[in-house]
């Protein structure tokens, strides 16, 4: 991959890949952290993507192995800290995804892992087995209890589907 | 995929958020950090890895954490003292640190650091490990960040290594992963209390 190809690459997945990021781990400055990282990583070892061939779930591969540990995530923060700044000024996150990033950090990582492939990179079972290494059966099984746990703790919520689709208005 | 829970639709929400207030660096400046670990890496394997990790560790550790107290640094291994010979893990591609699981015990406070021994072991069934066989010694920085629960009365926390003296310097008793980075230096110690010991 040349540097034309890796710019044309990080141009059209970096949003993409945080707001992913960002699903999985309930954390906008901590998903870019980490999908930057990644992304120097990719670049790093650019003739090992180009083998791979699917340059993207490579990416998201190594952002989230670098979300999971604890020490991995302050290391990488306090890096990025110092080199970009302060944050930008952003507004808070709305109510719903506050309810449901709360949801989604009381499952276990991993159930949440494969609900985001699933659900969100429209990603098949086969994939996801794939792409986190775990056999189809244990993809199934988590994706349902994850499911079954965020749908009870969604309950009585806004979010809760039985209360109504939310308004689309509302969500801009 | 559709479904009842209107999961995918909050989801998709979610992640658009997470997308619109994103300020990503530059491709170039993306390239440059990879271009310059590349490079780092390749100083390392040149001169042997101790003098230009060393460098490198405490440099880059001490400008994140200025101002933070004592910056942690990395260690790396010395010689097995018994056969089969200690081999540092290698992190599987893409992957930042390579796991050694074992006991640490027999801690000492050494002039240039706190000097462990760790007794391998293995993974074998889901949740239970056995010895390997190999026992090899090294010295940590006492800052070494280490993830505690039962050595620590039962309380997940994270402390130093410097205050984990006493509880490690008796026999093998408690079991941690042991995280080496892709130069073989030990980055930090996190108790591994989902394991059993056969």
């Amino acid at each position: 991959m040349d540097e034309q190809a890796f710019d044309a690459f990080y141009a059209g997945s970096v949003g993409r890949l945080i707001g992913q990021l960002y699903a999985m781990i309930g954390d906008r400055g901590e998903a870019q952290d980490v999908v930057q990282e990644a992304f120097v990583r990719a670049w790093e070892h650019r003739a090992r993507l180009d083998e791979d061939g699917a340059p993207e779930a490579w990416v998201r591969t190594v952002a989230w192995r670098l979300a999971v540990s604890r020490w991995r995530r302050v290391r990488t923060s306090l890096s990025f800290a110092r080199r970009q700044g302060p944050p930008p000024n952003v507004p808070p996150p709305d109510t719903h995804h506050v309810l449901l990033v709360q949801a989604l950090r009381q499952i276990p990582a991993a159930q949440r892992r494969v609900i985001v492939l699933h659900h969100l990179c429209d990603l098949e079972v086969k994939q996801v087995a794939a792409e986190t290494n775990s056999p189809v059966g244990t993809v199934k099984a988590q994706l349902s209890r994850g499911r079954a746990a965020l749908a009870r703790i969604l309950a009585d919520t806004e979010l809760d589907p039985r209360a109504g689709r939310v308004s689309e208005v509302e969500h801009g | 995929m559709a479904d009842e829970t209107g999961l995918d639709d909050h989801l998709a929400r979610l992640a658009a958020d997470g997308r619109r207030f994103a300020v990503p660096m530059a491709a170039e400046q993306i390239r440059v950090r990879g271009d310059r670990r590349r490079r780092r890496k390749r100083a390392v394997r040149m001169s042997g890895g101790v003098l230009v990790a060393a460098a490198v560790a405490v440099g880059g550790l001490s400008l994140v954490l200025s101002g933070r107290g004592p910056a942690p640094t990395a260690a790396k291994p010395t010689p097995s003292l018994s056969a089969p010979r200690f081999v540092p893990p290698t992190p599987a591609p893409g992957e930042e640190y390579a796991v050694e699981i074992g006991y640490v015990y027999d801690a000492r406070v050494l002039a240039d650091g706190i000097q462990v021994t760790v007794k391998q072991l293995r993974t074998e069934r889901r949740g239970t490990a056995v010895p390997t066989g190999v026992v090899h010694k090294v010295t940590l920085s006492p800052q070494t960040p280490v993830e505690v629960e039962q050595v620590a009365g039962g309380k997940p926390g994270d402390m130093r290594l410097a205050e984990l003296v006493d509880r490690l310097s008796g026999g093998p008793r408690w079991v941690f992963a042991v995280d080496y980075d892709g130069e073989g230096r030990i980055q930090s110690l996190r108790e591994a209390v989902w394991l059993t010991v056969e």
